[in-house]
């Protein structure tokens, strides 16, 4: 399985059966989150970053990136300081300061995948608008045509350090988005 | 873990019949797992599918039978519960006779629980039983059944993948049956194109190649609209109208005036987007059409299904696999308590009451003597209400909660409060059980085994996966109980969901080869009919010949009324109601469920922005919606997803249908839910 979760967010519907899933498979606190811009909802979980700027803030070096299960939280160095949930540009992550578990992000159903099954948003979603095959979407695009057949690579090998040049991994993100 | 094999029910929510694995620990409803392996559903869940435990293991649940005193509620034994039943049953029956009693029959019990209550009141010569079918579908019944011979969806809904034009008319599919929209977005990755006509901008809208924003109450103009464009463009299918239709004369005649621009003005859809909609439909070689309440819910509910059949029989989209006429059932078992007889004019297997072979047939398969069965049909759901107090002096209700869903619920409501006795059966005290002289506790779904009815006619068994709580009983033992109470025990010889199948399958033709055997191993269902035990079951009904007596299909020609309460001075808004995701129904399963009510846990009200504007009001404000017949007070939610002069109200919440009208159709007597009058008053001195 890839390292990571696409969503086609022009599939969703926004039934909230991912939250639902999600809630079930970890009980409790939920890691999907259905964010609505303009009415239209938007599936968020954690992007498993490669770059990731929550591992990169962390003092503790508690999380980190790996190709196989992405961004993994070491809950032994893990001191609930709550500078990765700040750092998180997609705001997925949370952190409770007295619940279980402390850092409250997805980790691709960790367990279920322990078992050989799929994570539950996956296998819930009635619209595929979630899923761990990067590749399927493509191919659907390119059945319907819009997308010319080009060899994906799923990760890049050479990227930019984490620490951009505008003072950290946001610096990029704000001022490209006007809004 | 090393639990037992997990046990594969029928999810209880919408018809899809989704299958859910139940893990059962120690007697108790321990998990749930996805049915990865399951043709209806590969695993896929909604979020009220997830949330199917919380209603199983809920703290509210009743436990014991409850009888109304002085002082409150005070639990009763079974049989102290049941003897009261039957004596004030008998007393009633005494007093004023088998018409002053009344049955609601549910579809979220199983085939054989809704054959049982109907058996029961026709067996008291009653026949008023009906359901909750009256209220979404009966106008698929009075409309399909003389045109088509049966109202039914044509094919499954998987075969939706394969249309290459589906038509939604009404439809919320991608809200009320997630699960099975994951078919209409295959059929839109092969390229297929998707129209749909809904006053609001819904999730199925949002991936529609054209959205027909029509007014509410309006459907039947767009329709003859269309089919003007149709028969003006030639792109009707002549073949199929001349070999297997009657009537397409008149049919032409009545939509000869009916132009694009003459729909346009009574939809406020532009009549290019009418032509456009109407040659994707009319072109595609496999098309669809689905229709759901915002077909039926209407006055004129039976003339526009009448107009639904109409277009996909001159275009000859029926019959065939990826063309076929979908009526979406709201409830997983709505078809098959349908199908059961539990309508005040039809016996089971759609055979009219009035039909005296049918009853003969009937009387006979029972045992029961000559001439106890009623001739005349009996109450339906509205008239039972209206009646209530009045001539209808007892209601047993099961599995119903008329306060919430039936129109104009203040009036429903101070009815059923002048019964002499009424019954309610149900999971938990709902708003209509407070009301109740008695109150028995009922299983849920995973407490009992039945077969249920999906909306493509699949016939599904779920099996039962743990005890009920407490005292709680499923509904076939507690009608069979009554029945024997009543000193009709000879006739009621069930000692299992099975011994009722078995008789089913004697009397009704279409579950002939249904044994309890089969539809258990049977991992999609049989869908009827399937006449006998070799019968594979029919997925595409009509296929050579409709189900009518010369086998040919009836075209209706098309007369256009308007929706009998206009906006006007007072009331400028068009009030019209519909479902949203997370609630289902009456709510009294999924209001009760945390994690969805705390998802949507109040009454909202959708404005356009305009609208709002004029009225001053702003997202989250209180707002105060007026009718006619009473007020609602809710949070006005400012969106553009409702047209201009259209206002929004989900159903789920008690206050909604004090709002709604108690105007019936003349043959299905569904009310007319999709539009009332309204005007909107800001709440003071309440901030957002």
């Amino acid at each position: 399985m890839n390292a990571f979760l696409h969503v086609d967010f022009r599939r969703c519907t926004g039934c909230f059966a991912c939250e639902a899933a999600c809630r079930t498979a970890h009980g409790g606190a939920c890691r999907v989150h259905l964010a609505f811009a303009d009415g239209l909802p938007v599936p968020l979980m954690c992007r498993q970053c490669e770059n990731s700027p929550c591992a990169a803030v962390c003092p503790e070096e508690a999380l980190v990136w790996d190709k196989t299960h992405g961004v993994v939280l070491l809950v032994e160095r893990c001191t609930r300081c709550g500078l990765c949930a700040v750092a998180c540009p997609f705001g997925v992550l949370s952190v409770d300061p007295f619940g279980r578990p402390n850092v409250v992000k997805c980790d691709l159903c960790l367990g279920r995948r322990a078992e050989g099954k799929r994570p539950a948003c996956v296998l819930t979603c009635p619209t595929e608008a979630i899923t761990d095959e990067p590749d399927r979407p493509l191919k659907r695009r390119r059945l319907a045509g819009s997308v010319p057949p080009i060899a994906a690579r799923p990760f890049s090998e050479s990227l930019p350090a984490p620490m951009g040049k505008e003072g950290g991994v946001q610096g990029g993100f704000r001022g490209k988005n006007p809004r | 873990m090393n639990a037992a094999p997990p046990v594969r029910t029928v999810c209880p929510y919408c018809a899809v019949g989704c299958h859910l694995d139940l893990l059962v620990e120690n007697g108790r409803v321990a998990g749930l797992e996805h049915a990865v392996d399951s043709p209806v559903n590969g695993g896929r869940l909604c979020a009220k599918g997830h949330a199917a435990l919380e209603i199983v293991n809920h703290p509210d649940r009743l436990q014991n039978p409850l009888q109304r005193s002085a002082s409150g509620w005070v639990p009763v034994s079974w049989d102290r519960a049941l003897d009261t039943a039957a004596e004030r049953i008998r007393n009633i029956l005494a007093a004023h006779g088998p018409e002053a009693l009344a049955f609601l029959s549910t579809a979220k019990g199983s085939n054989e629980e809704n054959y049982l209550v109907q058996k029961l009141a026709r067996a008291l010569g009653s026949n008023n039983v009906d359901h909750c079918a009256r209220l979404c579908h009966a106008s698929t019944l009075t409309g399909l059944g003389p045109m088509l011979g049966m109202g039914a969806a044509t094919n499954a809904l998987s075969d939706l993948r394969q249309s290459e034009c589906l038509f939604f008319v009404g439809s919320n599919l991608a809200e009320n049956h997630p699960v099975a929209f994951r078919w209409v977005q295959e059929a839109k990755d092969r390229g297929a194109r998707i129209l749909v006509a809904d006053p609001r901008r819904t999730p199925t809208a949002w991936i529609a190649d054209l959205h027909l924003p029509l007014k509410p109450g309006t459907d039947l103009a767009l329709l003859a609209g269309m089919l003007h464009v149709i028969f003006q463009e030639g792109l009707q299918d002549d073949a199929f109208i001349a070999r297997r239709t009657r009537g397409v004369e008149a049919l032409r005649a009545s939509v000869q005036h009916t132009d694009p621009l003459w729909a346009a003005r009574i939809t406020g859809v532009p009549a290019r987007d009418i032509v456009r909609a109407a040659r994707l439909y009319a072109k595609a070689r496999r098309a669809s059409l689905i229709y759901c309440m915002g077909v039926t819910q209407h006055v004129h509910g039976t003339e526009t299904v009448r107009a639904c059949a109409d277009l996909a029989l001159v275009t000859g989209h029926i019959g065939r696999a990826g063309s076929g006429l979908f009526p979406v059932r709201g409830q997983d078992n709505v078809q098959g308590a349908c199908d059961m007889g539990a309508l005040s004019g039809l016996l089971p297997g759609y055979r009219p009451v009035t039909d005296p072979d049918a009853r003969t047939f009937f009387e006979k398969a029972w045992g029961l003597p000559s001439g106890t069965l009623a001739a005349a049909p009996g109450l339906t759901v509205t008239e039972m209400e209206q009646a209530a107090g009045h001539r209808v002096r007892g209601l047993i209700a099961i599995g119903e909660n008329p306060v919430v869903t039936s129109p104009d619920s203040r009036r429903t409501r101070e009815n059923l409060k002048r019964l002499d006795f009424l019954l309610v059966v149900d999971l938990f005290l709902t708003e209509t059980a407070e009301l109740a002289h008695l109150v028995l506790p009922a299983a849920a779904w995973a407490e009992k085994s039945g077969s249920r009815t999906n909306t493509d006619r699949r016939v599904q068994w779920s099996p039962k996966a743990v005890d009920p709580p407490g005292e709680a009983r499923p509904d076939w033992k507690i009608i069979t109980d009554l029945a024997h109470r009543l000193g009709w025990d000879s006739f009621f010889p069930y000692g299992s969901p099975e011994d009722i199948l078995e008789e089913i399958r004697r009397v009704v033709p279409a579950y002939g080869g249904m044994s309890p055997r089969r539809l258990a191993t049977a991992a999609e269902g049989i869908p009827w009919p399937c006449p006998d035990e070799t019968h594979p079951g029919t997925p595409v009904l009509h296929e050579h010949r409709f189900a009518t007596e010369d086998g040919l299909a009836r075209l209706y020609p098309i007369e256009f009324l308007e929706a009998p309460e206009l906006p006007d001075a007072d009331f400028p808004y068009c009030l019209t109601t519909g479902r949203v995701t997370l609630h289902y129904n009456s709510g009294a399963m999924t209001r009760r469920s945390p994690s969805l009510a705390s998802r949507s846990p109040y009454l909202f009200v959708e404005i356009h922005p305009e609208d709002a504007a004029r009225e001053g009001l702003h997202h989250g404000d209180r707002v105060r919606v007026v009718t006619r017949r009473g007020a609602l007070e809710a949070q006005a939610h400012i969106t553009g997803s409702v047209s201009r002069g259209v206002v929004f109200a989900p159903f789920h919440f008690p206050e909604t249908n004090a709002l709604t009208q108690n105007v019936l159709d003349p043959s299905a007597k569904i009310p007319e839910f999709k539009t009332a009058a309204c005007r909107l008053e800001k709440v003071k001195g309440a901030g957002p």
